[in-house]
């Protein structure tokens, strides 16, 4: 956690920092497990992983097809705030293993189960840290859904949550198991770029809104339990557009366009330009987007527009050598005929999860960090945030990495962390 | 990929359109541009709204000094604001804030105190240590644990001791326990600090027996295996092997998958430290493990800094579990010096998914002395091998087998021919181009042949250096090839792209020929830039068949809607995107197209965008669509030209769309001021 009191958050902290108990560990009683591995109930084979589900939709739902198509999965249990999702996950997945899927409405009642192994997060935003750490302190290895965390304090409290447990964690930062990223951030690491000079993130524009909609009447809590579906984020009355979807550019649920888009976009640029090993020290906002820069003089330009036209989620990494720009499109454009001859593949064509679920499968088996752990994910989504904060102030910020926290600025580092809705911690 | 565009269009309307909606609770940028000062007095006003008091709460929170903590403490008993209030109390610097926290605990219960506590954790305010210890053993369980959770996170030796012997006894909170006694442990370690506490933090949850002597209790039962594991796991981390090699080897024997992973973590993470030598340790315990295990432990091992000796690997390499097999190939590739790579080599060149794996794992070995033993190994190659050595021509870039990899193009043998098609695509330039089209075209060829050729062909067109002279390539095929090849070579030119490949399709756009002229304004409506806008336009325009014109219409609003300006321009796109949205409503001729090119307006909001949705209003097959874009420009102008969006919000509303977007406009109005 970041201390306001000193406001000093050392190097060696960002790595050990602890975070308490959550919720989820109030003793509650095991439940004997259902289904446990198999169809007939007999225990299934020794490497077969046994998922559970947390808030599953529509990405969520793309994310589960992904893993359904692995042999070695099986899925045992689902739960979600809204009846209709958990009942849809439910039909979907029993078609493929057979009867026996279980449903929950409050996650901290299916996490003590003992034959889950590990779990799949795509609520809103809002949850994905708190529910990340929640499965951790159970004993569940994690894929979660993009962004990982609203704030720079989460982001830690991730990160050292994975650490203390000894979980294995993948973001669903799928692009970094996609070849046209791999094959671009290669030419970074490999030297054939030159010096990098400037590495881009096609980001969205950054606001968020305040204001609330308009109050209607709360549903029944087995229909959606709204008090769970805001969960660590601050009150605010029933909407059902918030429970829809629209949930998206409101600032307690919303980390803005730069973190959206971001969690890709700069987290594959600080993998090419620092093989995440650094963070930018000065964020420069522009109107739609902020321009950062490395200790070593290197800029790292999240921006809108202006791209290529190779798709979305574009980076563009340029060096004294040359450039090279990709996108979701999986086509490349570089700055010269010599750069482009290093192609030898044809890239995969789009944004397919696929590679990036069969990585998190086999590092619970190996125990290998995954491809998107949360030591490098909780990095980039450090600095997509500061580079938030920087936007809304509209003043340049210098940032201390090793501090983790801003330099001379009070009112930027109170922006690091926000209290969470009460019974909920990290 | 569908899904995927679908959903993240889906992400970019959600936040364009989401302030356009959130109207009912008040403008949250107006309160929160008030001074502190004012601010405090929405707090301490009865008459001021929750949302009111919620945003200047959350305002507070970045400008708020101790003035405002009287007020903010007010609010902590309303379920409702009290997280609001901690947000900002947790901000503001100095003492105060700590002490209000604290006087707070007296009169609060249930949720507004269970935030509280955790707010005091969250500040790690030692003062607090008293009260804590004193909710541990509240009834309310959330209380109790959450005040379990702070003391851990206070982090000191003192809330150390303390947590170790509450976890020392059975209850209802004792997984919370634990979990505060490793963060606290983990906090104590940052400074290398308090080393006894620390273990013992561990100790106390992971021991299988009661110590000899000494107070605290061991009871491994109170505990669930992860958090075992995890306290065994922080032990481990923290302290090495603690001198204990038997403790490394017991987990790794576990029959408890649990326990198992741990060994295999700390296969991972433990470095070598004092002498100890980790890896030999590991090693040795190859041997005694089930082959599922043993490959496991062996991948583990090749991710070590200190490297396994090679006879070590190379004796895995002959396992007969092909699990551990593949385990030792990927601890070949691992070490990455030229020995292991003589090893792949020949593993690579046998059969089965072991041997792909190697060649895979060869890619990843540079060096000019493995490219020679490879080129090396063709002379007295059989087909099957042959094969896998082109294979390894390709992906390894060796250019100087470009001569046999020539040769082999005609090897009697088809999967050598296959081979040496995939390998020239990687390596030849554009000179060697017809190489592969001559045998795309040949009639001559198998089926698998002329599939084989059009995937080289896909790698090799997007890897030649000069892109003019690849189309120029690519186009002098054309007139002669059959159509289904000639479609196929358009395909190309548009991968290719570039301002000669541009120059051929577009050239062909009006070719007598029906297949050609389909082919090429096909590719053009796929362009992948806008260079192929302003022909579109024309064959919009000006082609006398209405099936081109239609095509080339869709095919120019696509890159209108998708124009990607290069950014040092970026200040041009709005006018150019215009100037396109009014030539393609200028040329449709149907409601189609015009719904399509709406669309474009939306990407450049302003309040020309705004008058040219709104004048499509009186049109009844636009009306829906245009209503919707007027609203959602309306949105982002209102800031800069309320008088507009009121204007135009009227004539939404006079035209009566349907569903959400009339409610929308309303609201709009209203915050135009209309």
């Amino acid at each position: 956690m970041i201390n306001k009191q000193t406001s000093n958050l050392s190097r060696r902290r960002f790595f050990q920092t602890a975070v308490g108990a959550g919720a989820a560990l109030v003793a509650a009683p095991t439940l004997i497990p259902g289904r446990a591995l198999g169809k007939d109930g007999a225990a299934a084979p020794s490497n077969r992983i046994a998922l559970a589900g947390i808030g599953i939709r529509h990405r969520g739902g793309y994310v589960l097809d992904c893993m359904m198509k692995q042999p070695d999965m099986q899925f045992v249990a689902i739960s979600d705030v809204r009846k209709d999702s958990r009942e849809n996950v439910k039909r979907k997945t029993e078609a493929k293993y057979g009867p026996g899927v279980d449903t929950y409405r409050d996650f901290r009642e299916m996490l003590p189960r003992e034959d889950i192994d590990a779990v799949l997060i795509a609520t809103g935003d809002r949850w994905h840290t708190m529910a990340s750490i929640n499965a951790a302190k159970a004993g569940k290895d994690i894929y979660c859904e993009k962004p990982c965390s609203m704030t720079i304090a989460e982001s830690l409290a991730l990160a050292d949550t994975m650490r203390r447990y000894g979980r294995i964690y993948q973001a669903g930062t799928q692009r970094r198991s996609i070849d046209n990223f791999i094959f671009a951030k290669n030419l970074c690491r490999d030297g054939k770029l030159g010096k990098l000079t400037a590495v881009h993130a096609n980001t969205l524009h950054p606001a968020t809104s305040h204001d609330w909609l308009p109050e209607q009447p709360e549903p029944p809590r087995d229909v959606v339990d709204w008090d769970l579906w805001l969960g660590p984020t601050p009150w605010r009355p029933f909407n059902q557009r918030y429970v829809d979807g629209g949930w998206r550019g409101h600032y307690d649920f919303h980390g803005g366009g730069i973190l959206e888009w971001g969690a890709h976009t700069v987290d594959l640029c600080n993998w090419a330009g620092t093989d995440d090993k650094e963070t930018p020290v000065l964020y420069e906002p522009t109107p739609s987007g902020c321009n950062t820069t490395y200790k070593n003089g290197m800029k790292l330009i999240m921006r809108k527009s202006g791209w290529l036209g190779l798709g979305t989620c574009s980076v563009r990494y340029e060096g004294s050598d040359g450039w090279v720009e990709t996108g979701d499109s999986g086509r490349l454009e570089f700055s010269s005929g010599k750069l482009r001859a290093e192609q030898r593949k044809c890239a995969e064509v789009g944004t397919s999860a696929i590679s990036h679920v069969r990585n998190f499968f086999d590092s619970i088996k190996t125990r290998k960090p995954t491809h998107s752990n949360a030591e490098v994910v909780a990095r980039s989504h450090v600095i997509c945030h500061a580079a938030y904060i920087a936007w809304q102030l509209g003043r340049p910020l210098k940032f201390d990495p090793d501090k983790v926290e801003f330099i001379g600025d009070d009112e930027a580092n109170r922006m690091r962390s926000r209290a969470l809705r009460d019974p909920w911690r990290v | 990929m569908r899904t995927t565009r679908r959903f993240l269009t889906a992400i970019s309307l959600a936040i364009i359109l989401a302030p356009a909606v959130a109207l009912a609770q008040g403008n949250a940028k107006e309160i929160m541009a008030k001074p502190a000062a004012e601010l405090i007095e929405i707090l301490k006003n009865p008459n001021s709204t929750t949302f009111e008091k919620a945003k200047a709460c959350q305002r507070l929170a970045i400008v708020g000094t101790k003035d405002a903590i009287p007020a903010l403490v007010a609010l902590l008993p309303d379920e409702k604001l009290n997280v609001y209030a901690r947000t900002a109390l947790e901000n503001i610097p100095g003492p105060e804030s700590l002490a209000a926290l604290r006087e707070a605990t007296k009169t609060l219960r249930g949720r507004p105190l269970v935030g509280v506590i955790d707010s005091i954790g969250q500040l790690r305010d030692a003062e607090a240590i008293e009260i804590l210890v004193a909710f541990i053993k509240d009834k309310d369980l959330n209380v109790a644990s959450t005040a379990a959770n702070a003391l851990g996170k206070i982090g000191t030796p003192a809330t150390g001791m303390i947590l170790m012997r509450l976890a020392d006894q059975k209850s209802q909170i004792s997984n919370c326990i634990a979990d505060a006694c490793l963060a606290n442990a983990g906090r104590l370690a940052i400074n290398g600090d308090e080393p006894l506490i620390i273990a013992l933090s561990f100790a106390i949850l992971c021991e299988k027996e009661k110590p000899k002597s000494g107070e605290i209790i061991f009871d491994k039962t109170i505990y669930p295996k992860h958090i075992r594991a995890a306290a065994l796991h922080g032990m481990f981390r923290l302290f090495g092997g603690f001198g204990l090699p038997g403790h490394i080897r017991e987990q790794i024997h576990s029959s408890d998958k649990v326990f198992f992973n741990v060994g295999l973590t700390i296969a991972r993470e433990l470095r070598e430290l004092k002498g100890d030598k980790y890896t030999e340790l590991l090693v040795g315990e190859l041997d005694k493990l089930p082959a599922e295990r043993r490959a496991l432990l062996l991948l583990a091992i090749a991710d070590r800094k200190d490297r396994p000796a090679l006879d070590v690997i190379v004796k895995e390499s002959k396992n007969e579990s092909e699990a551990v097999r593949k385990a030792a190939v990927y601890a070949l590739t691992q070490r990455a010096d030229a020995d292991a790579a003589n090893v792949l080599i020949d593993i690579a060149l046998g059969e089965g998914a072991v041997a792909v794996a190697a060649k895979d794992g060869l890619i990843k070995i540079p060096g000019k002395g493995i490219d020679a033993t490879i080129v090396e190994k063709y002379a007295s190659a059989d087909g099957h091998t042959k094969a896998v050595l082109l294979d390894l021509f390709g992906d390894r870039g060796i250019t100087t087998a470009l001569p046999t990899v020539r040769k082999a193009l005609d090897d009697s043998e088809q999967p050598v021919r296959l081979a040496a098609l995939n390998a020239a695509a990687k390596l030849i330039d554009v000179a060697d181009l017809d190489l592969l089209i001559g045998r795309m075209l040949a009639s001559d060829k198998s089926k698998e042949e002329t599939t084989a050729a059009r995937s080289a062909l896909d790698i090799a067109v997007l890897r030649m250096g000069d892109r003019d002279a690849t189309a120029a390539r690519l186009a002098a095929h054309i007139d002669a090839a059959p159509a289904e090849q000639q479609s196929y070579l358009f395909d190309l030119l548009r991968k290719v792209s570039g301002k000669k490949a541009l120059k051929e399709v577009v050239a062909r756009t009006k070719s007598k020929d029906p297949a050609q002229k389909n082919s090429a304004t096909r590719v053009l409506g796929e362009w992948v830039n806008a260079d192929a806008g302003p022909v579109l336009l024309d064959i919009a325009k000006n082609d006398p068949e209405k099936k081109y014109q239609i095509r080339a219409l869709r095919g120019y609003i696509r890159i209108a809607r998708q124009l990607q300006i290069p950014w040092w321009k970026k200040s041009d796109a709005p006018a150019v995107k215009l100037k396109m949205y009014d030539e393609a409503m200028a040329v449709a001729q149907r409601a189609n197209e015009k719904l399509l090119a709406l669309d474009i307006l939306t990407r450049i909001p302003s309040t020309e965008t705004l008058n040219r949705a709104v004048a499509c209003l009186d049109d009844s097959a636009l009306k829906e669509k245009a209503a919707s874009t007027a609203v959602r420009i309306a949105d982002k102008v209102i800031g800069r030209n309320p008088k507009a969006v009121a204007e135009a919000m009227r004539k939404v509303i006079d035209a009566k769309p349907e569903g959400k977007t009339a409610d929308q406009a309303q609201q709009l109005l209203e915050r135009a001021g209309g």
